[in-house]
């Protein structure tokens, strides 16, 4: 009897899993691995080529130029996100009515992006509005999307979506950390900064860890307003590695991008193994 | 008085902050309300630059409802582009979170051998952008001869690993003993899931369909590989589209756009937060 | 609280949603309102027929005007315009009374002015001379008179005459014997002028002498008419001529006018005032009225069908580069119950009265009567052929061989097919009533042409069938 539950238990969840699985198997597994196969051969004719489209994507100046901006841009990104978030969250986690508040840091979440195009185009073109401001008093006019300001507009949109988000997580961090702790500290005389240096910081690892990695997800998704406002072929400081792909499907170069489709796999792969080390302190799962 | 002066202090920053904020969006509202001449001096420094630079009426001297008459009733174009939205999105959604459940159920409630591998694959794909596996999806949608319909999309995005992981985490705060339970008396997997599971865990997967919808909402990447037809694009790929020749429309169109978004929005705000803390504190 | 918010939210969501799905159809409709209906043709590729129609009478090959003097009184005329008549019939009476005292006017005029020195020209007379230093008893013609050769024409004075030569003879006799004297003398120099001198009177002499022997008259050379008398009874001829003769006079113009009207006046008072028709046929034109002066112009017309028929009729200026001699035509008679077939066109020329032209068509029928009227039908083919449309498919602008069309773009929209409507210019080359032939730039050979639409179209304008 128990060999028969054992043996099913072992196996009941398959039916859950299949669905998903078969899904994920066929639409995002195997043809990952076809990809792989394929970033050995050229495109057309199949060959096998050994690693020369390996050579070919990192001699190629646009992957050079897309692999810079996108590092850049989530190496500036996350930090400033994570930490501007946090002063908020820490200054709104004294406050009682905040619930207006965080709806209203929470809706950029839910604008679609196509919406702001033109509000963006009005805004930020080289016609728009901030320019007209700009030299109305005095100053020349700055092109916003046409220059390395262009970078500084991304991140800044950038952080118009997601401060909502990463504040709310930030805000639940803090307000887990039990009052307990925080009332104990604050008998014991400590003031606010020791508070939140020695007992609020080191409880927020988790949250950390967390914000990180949604913030890391949510930093490809700039590639949308980037593509809407900027087109195909933006400046020159904002051209992703999201610009490249697409480009280069366009153009059917298959073999590059198959190639460059597993790198860029690589990298991902490489961070959150990275980040998982580094902040793996409780069972995963 | 310094707390008082503080915490007034720091309510004012947030209010500033809050007001830059909603800007673009309160510009997206007032814009489509104006009539077209005082439009165009905002719109037209865009599309051809003759020495004056977009200007912004914010109280319009002469409000009118044109633009969004001549986009709702004029224009059924828009009604297509909408309805494809919402088609896409709304099978998206219904079967997404069908085949996420029984999955997010079977990696919370199930030991089984390379649970933890295969978990971990899920989430390292869904952190992956589109455009790495853009390729490969490309490569088996024409294969199965789905190209420029509109299954190309709907199919790939329904086997997302994102809310898989997403419900996951609302299943795996259900204790252990209360399933335990009700398999004891004698409920199979699927019984349990259904009573049990899906009640408790109930913010989770309202959470990720909320979270789910406004993403694909929005979603631009995969119609605008996928379809070539412009009869099946949707709202976020017709809107672009359009230009700042017909910024009228366009204005009036993001309204529209936008307003399904808040409906889901304000509806499911709570459990949008609750599930994303859920998801937070459990990393 | 927040459930109401919810509950109400839902409920608003749903309701947003049933708005939509009205308003899909709604838009739909007005939509299609507003879109103009167009009905369209393509282009055909075929020659322009010129379709010609016009009206024409049917007239004599020949035709006969009858003249009259002018300034006579009509006394009857019984015949109108259209009337059959036969050879000599009478068609109009003049006043016989009237005539004649019209031309005894006449004939008083011209003897005055034949009188008068300048009833002649001088051109072409030949001078008549005599000589000189005579007197003149007689002169026995006057101007206008015609004479033989040999004719008396002046008569001279013989006693002046014979002491003329009384005078010369003596006048050499006394020299004949001064020169016996140069002789004698032996002065050669003297004799020999003085020789010419009697030579000279000699020759005098004996001039005289034959005058006096012809009896002293002067006689015309030549036959003719004697233009004028230049002197006068009594004169002493001079060197100049005393008359002059020509063989062929002519009378100055006015007068001979009038000696002409004076023959016209005659004749009609020969047939007692009657005028008859030249030739059997139909009298196309009466311009005399009874009780009325005639005119200068021709009083009848008379076609003379005895020696065919034709067509007449007037056509257009812009027609006529379309009929060339040598086309052929159909023509229709008496509402359709005669046709004429394989007419020819033989003559074409500008109009009398300036407006258009004239075409004649070569007409065979007995049963036809000249002064019918019939109708020119036909046809013409241009030569070349056309990329075809119809002419109210196109708008003229300020010229009248450009102009714009719209054609129809198909599409793919949202819904469907989708038609746009574009404009193009066109240059008409050659086109009638109904069809133009254009210049096709840049249309492709199946286009879709807008003939009609229920608005006014303006390029880019979507449009459905």
């Amino acid at each position: 009897m128990t060999n028969k539950v054992f043996s099913k238990r072992k196996l009941g969840y398959l039916p859950f899993l299949l669905p998903s699985l078969a899904g994920v198997l066929i639409f995002t597994f195997l043809p990952f691995a076809d990809s792989l196969r394929r970033s050995f051969c050229t495109a057309v004719t199949g060959d096998f080529v050994g690693v020369n489209n390996y050579k070919a994507v990192f001699s190629n100046e646009a992957f050079r130029l897309a692999v810079k901006n996108t590092a850049k841009f989530v190496g500036i990104c996350l930090p400033l996100l994570i930490s501007v978030s946090f002063l908020a969250a820490y200054a709104l986690s004294r406050l009682k009515y905040i619930r207006l508040i965080k709806s209203v840091l929470l809706f950029p979440l839910a604008v679609p992006t196509a919406a702001l195009v033109l509000v963006w185009q009005i805004l930020f073109s080289d016609t728009g509005y901030i320019n007209n401001i700009l030299t109305s008093h005095g100053h020349s006019a700055v092109s916003f999307l046409g220059s390395s300001a262009s970078f500084r507009v991304l991140v800044g949109s950038y952080i118009w979506k997601n401060l909502g988000y990463t504040v709310l997580l930030w805000l639940t961090g803090i307000m887990s950390v039990s009052t307990a702790v925080i009332d104990a500290a604050k008998v014991d005389g400590a003031n606010d900064r020791q508070i939140l240096f020695r007992i609020i910081l080191p409880e927020l690892k988790p949250t950390l860890y967390t914000i990180t990695i949604i913030s890391f997800l949510n930093s490809f998704k700039v590639f949308r307003e980037a593509y809407l406002v900027a087109g195909a072929y933006p400046d020159r400081h904002i051209y992703l590695l999201q610009h490249l792909f697409n480009n280069w499907f366009v153009n059917m170069d298959l073999d590059k991008m198959a190639a460059a489709a597993v790198i860029v796999f690589a990298v991902i792969l490489g961070a959150i193994v990275l980040l998982r080390k580094a902040w793996d302190k409780e069972e995963q799962l | 008085m310094t707390e008082k002066l503080r915490v007034s202090s720091v309510y004012i920053v947030m209010a500033i902050i809050c007001v830059i904020v909603m800007f673009p969006l309160l510009l997206a509202v007032i814009l489509p309300l104006q009539a077209s001449d005082e439009l165009a001096g905002t719109l037209s420094p865009l599309i051809k630059f003759n020495g004056d630079y977009s200007k912004i009426d914010y109280i319009a001297q002469y409000p009118t409802l044109d633009n969004f008459k001549e986009l709702l009733l004029y224009t059924p174009d828009f009604y297509r582009v909408f309805w494809n939205s919402f088609l896409i999105t709304g099978s998206i959604l219904l079967f997404q979170t069908l085949a996420a459940i029984p999955a997010a159920w079977a990696f919370a409630r199930f030991k089984f051998k390379g649970r933890k591998l295969l978990f971990d694959i899920y989430i390292i794909f869904m952190l992956i952008p589109f455009q790495v596996t853009m390729l490969s999806q490309y490569l088996v949608i024409d294969c199965m001869k789905l190209m420029n319909t509109r299954l190309a999309v709907i199919l790939p995005a329904i086997f997302s690993t994102f809310p898989v992981f997403l419900i996951y985490r609302g299943f795996a705060d259900i204790p252990r003993d209360v399933a335990d339970s009700a398999r004891i008396d004698g409920a199979n997997e699927w019984q349990v899931l259904r009573y049990i599971g899906l009640p408790l865990g109930r913010s989770g997967i309202l959470a990720c369909v909320v979270l789910s919808f406004l993403d694909l909402w929005n979603m631009v990447e995969q119609p605008l590989t996928f379809l070539k037809n412009k009869r099946l694009y949707p709202l976020s790929l017709y809107l672009p589209m359009l230009g700042a020749d017909s910024g009228a429309i366009l204005l009036s169109a993001a309204i529209v756009t936008l307003i399904p978004a808040v409906f889901v929005f304000v509806i499911g705000q709570e459990e949008l937060e609750q599930g994303i803390i859920a998801s937070a504190l459990k990393e | 609280m927040k459930e109401k918010i919810k509950k109400r939210a839902i409920k608003y969501f749903m309701i947003f949603l049933a708005a939509m799905l009205i308003l899909t159809f709604v838009s739909r409709m007005l939509y299609t309102e507003r879109m103009p209906h167009v009905s369209y043709t393509k282009l055909t590729t075929q020659s322009i027929a010129h379709d010609l129609e016009y009206g024409g009478t049917v007239e004599a090959l020949k035709s006969r005007p009858v003249f009259v003097p002018e300034g006579l009184r009509v006394l009857e005329s019984d015949v109108e315009c259209g009337d059959r008549v036969i050879k000599n019939q009478i068609i109009m009476k003049l006043d016989t009374e009237y005539l004649h005292k019209k031309a005894a006017l006449l004939e008083k005029e011209i003897a005055e002015e034949l009188e008068s020195v300048s009833a002649y020209s001088s051109e072409g007379s030949i001078p008549v001379f005599t000589e000189a230093g005579l007197r003149t008893a007689e002169v026995c013609v006057k101007a206008g008179d015609s004479v033989s050769a040999g004719q008396v024409l002046l008569r001279l004075d013989s006693e002046y005459l014979s002491s003329r030569i009384a005078d010369v003879q003596n006048s050499l006799n006394a020299d004949i014997s001064t020169r016996e004297g140069y002789y004698e003398n032996e002065d050669m120099h003297s004799a020999e002028t003085i020789t010419n001198n009697i030579e000279e009177k000699q020759r005098e002499l004996d001039r005289y002498t034959e005058i006096y022997n012809n009896g002293c008259n002067v006689y015309s050379s030549v036959s003719g008419a004697v233009t004028s008398v230049l002197v006068k009874a009594g004169d002493v001829t001079s060197d100049s001529a005393v008359v002059l003769i020509s063989g062929s006079p002519s009378v100055s113009c006015v007068l001979s006018e009038k000696q002409e009207r004076l023959e016209a006046l005659k004749k009609i008072d020969e047939t007692n005032g009657n005028i008859y028709s030249p030739a059997e046929g139909i009298v196309t034109s009466k311009n005399a009225a009874i009780g009325e002066l005639t005119s200068e112009n021709a009083a009848f017309i008379v076609s003379d069908v005895s020696e065919g028929i034709i067509f007449r009729a007037n056509v257009d200026e812009d027609d006529i580069e379309y009929i060339s001699v040598g086309d052929v035509f159909k023509l229709r008679f008496r509402n359709g119950r005669i046709k004429a077939e394989g007419c020819e066109v033989k003559r074409v020329y500008k109009a009398a009265d300036g407006s258009g032209y004239t075409v004649e068509l070569s007409l065979e029928s007995d049963e036809l009567r000249a002064g019918e009227v019939g109708f020119l039908k036909g046809s013409i083919l241009s030569e070349e052929k056309y990329e075809c449309i119809p002419l109210n498919a196109i708008e003229f602008g300020r010229s009248e061989t450009r102009g714009d069309i719209f054609y129809i773009e198909e599409s793919e929209g949202f819904f469907g097919k989708e038609y746009t409507a574009k404009k193009c210019s066109v240059t008409v080359r050659e086109k009638n009533g109904t069809y133009a032939g254009v210049d096709v730039n840049g249309l492709p050979p199946d286009a879709k042409i807008v003939l009609s639409a229920s608005k006014k179209l303006y390029d880019g304008q979507k449009v459905r069938l």
